[in-house]
């Protein structure tokens, strides 16, 4: 295989052979240091094939053998380039493509981000953008250390960043620092308040003055620990310093929730037949080749991208797509009660799961239905008992109330 | 008299391994060393893919070619292949390959 392509830039001829002893010709020849292949039997004739160079010296055999032979095909490079002589701007335009191709690069055509979890690439790839890594970016004029130190520099989040460009290829590698820990300000005065409305199930209190005990309602925004420390009561009171208040309260709070549940729903069902297309991205305009113009009603467009370039350091350009088309028809499907009754109680769990503060424990959940026209109306309430208390700093309300 | 044993000795040799003496001396040395004998006696080392690939390296000439029969010249002997439709795939000094559909492999000492 390798050998055939080398072959074929340096040059063959066909040859066929006709004398007495053909073999004596090619013994000959061979023992000159000559390569022959794909010799094969033509009836009267020997066909076989030899490299250019070993044509010229094939004149001494045949002289000697007494055989004859002609050339009945040319192959290879310096065949075309005679057969191209005369067409001046082939080589000028081979030429172009080399140069066009060098040209392009020295170009980024790509920006990858790796190494981040927690950050997103799109901010990372927005920063650099503005600062000029980008796609379509000369390779030279990107500062690759002082766009390092200044991403490193913007977000808080990079312990390391390293931009290397291999080929067309620039690889961001991020170093993410660890998640930092909430430092707590324990000299700073504060007061626990209800960031929502409940009945008071517990109260610890480490810091601080209790406001509030086990059995009272309060709203959200009331002062359950209260910074500031008093001695004394009524007229007598008199206020000896202001602490930061530490305090484990928890309320039982109730949690409405109003959704509807309809009795149908569409849902697809793939017929398995499908369509494939294809389109270039070439510098960000899309061509298409095919394009169908009575698709199906309803399917979905699944989209494979490629980005063409030389191995994996020299990305180009182009962008291949391979869209494929999957058909499906839409049926609906009707809930009985019991299912629909099924369904709510799915959906709250999720809710909870989802919305609801991990310590939070559900004491109960009153689920009410109304049926209407298209389904059902639900109501449900949810009681929880978790903590209530919200840390607001003093400095911060003397702030407010000073505006 | 000892004289005739000697030639006796080496007729019998010659007779079994087909050998002159140089190479029977040659031959005695190799197995001992377990040298590989294509290098060392120049014999023919002969490759077979199934029947429709053969190479034969160490080889002196071609004899014979057509489409049922070729004929190499070996240190070993004229090797006769026999098949249908054989071609010559590469010949360089040393080396001839042959495919086709190879039905006979003959030494014709």
């Amino acid at each position: 295989m390798i050998l055939n392509i080398w072959q074929n830039i340096k040059g063959y001829v066909v040859i066929e052979v006709t004398g007495f002893s053909v073999e004596r010709f090619v013994n000959l020849a061979v023992h000159k240091g000559l390569y022959i292949w794909d010799v094969s039997y033509e009836g009267a004739s020997v066909r076989m094939k030899v490299t250019i160079k070993g044509f010229k010296a094939l004149k001494d055999c045949a002289r000697k053998t007494g055989c004859r032979y002609k050339i009945v095909e040319k192959h290879g490079a310096p065949f075309t380039m005679h057969k191209f002589r005369k067409r001046k701007l082939f080589p000028l335009g081979i030429l172009a493509f080399v140069a066009l191709l060098y040209y392009l690069s020295g170009f980024v055509w790509l920006v990858e981000v790796e190494g981040n979890e927690r950050l997103e690439s799109a901010l990372i790839l927005e920063f650099l953008g503005e600062r000029g890594l980008a796609a379509g970016e000369r390779r030279r004029s990107v500062d690759r250390q002082n766009l390092a130190r200044e991403a490193s520099a913007y977000f808080d989040d990079i312990s390391f960043i390293n931009i290397g460009i291999r080929g067309t290829k620039a690889t961001v590698s991020i170093a993410e620092t660890l998640p930092r820990e909430e430092i707590i300000d324990k000299s700073r005065p504060c007061d626990i308040i209800a960031r929502g409305d409940g009945i008071i199930t517990s109260v610890f209190v480490s810091r601080g003055t209790p406001m509030v005990r086990e059995g009272d309602v309060v709203l959200r925004g009331d002062v359950l620990v209260s910074g500031t420390l008093v001695v004394g009561e009524g007229d007598e009171a008199v206020i000896i310093g202001q602490t930061h208040s530490i305090a484990q309260v928890r309320a039982r709070q109730y949690y409405e929730m109003n959704f509807n549940i309809s009795r149908t729903e569409t849902r697809k069902n793939f017929t398995g037949r499908t369509r494939r297309s294809f389109s270039l991205n070439i510098l960000n305009k899309e061509l298409n080749f095919l394009r169908y113009s009575n698709l199906y009603e309803n399917y979905d467009r699944i989209t494979d991208r490629r980005q063409l370039g030389f191995g994996a350091n020299y990305p180009l350009p182009i962008i291949f797509l391979h869209h494929t088309y999957k058909e499906f028809e839409t049926y609906e499907i009707t809930r009985s009660l019991e299912e629909m009754r099924e369904l709510t109680l799915m959906t709250i769990t999720n809710r909870i799961i989802r919305e609801f503060d991990f310590d939070a424990d559900v004491i109960e959940k009153i689920v009410e239905y109304e049926q209407i026209n298209y389904g059902l109306r639900v109501m449900a309430t949810v009681i929880t008992n978790e903590n209530i208390g919200e840390v607001r700093y003093l400095d911060e309300v003397e702030d407010m109330s000073s505006q | 008299m000892i004289k005739q044993k000697k030639q006796a000795a080496n007729a019998s040799t010659n007779l079994n391994l087909n050998l002159n003496p140089k190479q029977a001396i040659s031959q005695k040395i190799t197995s001992a060393l377990e040298l590989p004998k294509e290098v060392v006696m120049n014999l023919p080392l002969i490759t077979l893919i199934g029947n429709e690939d053969m190479t034969v390296e160490n080889f002196k000439g071609v004899l014979e070619y057509s489409e049922e029969r070729v004929r190499i010249n070996t240190t070993a002997g004229i090797v006769r292949v026999e098949g249908k439709k054989l071609l010559l795939k590469q010949i360089t000094a040393d080396n001839i390959g042959i495919v086709g559909n190879i039905m006979k492999v003959e030494f014709l000492v």
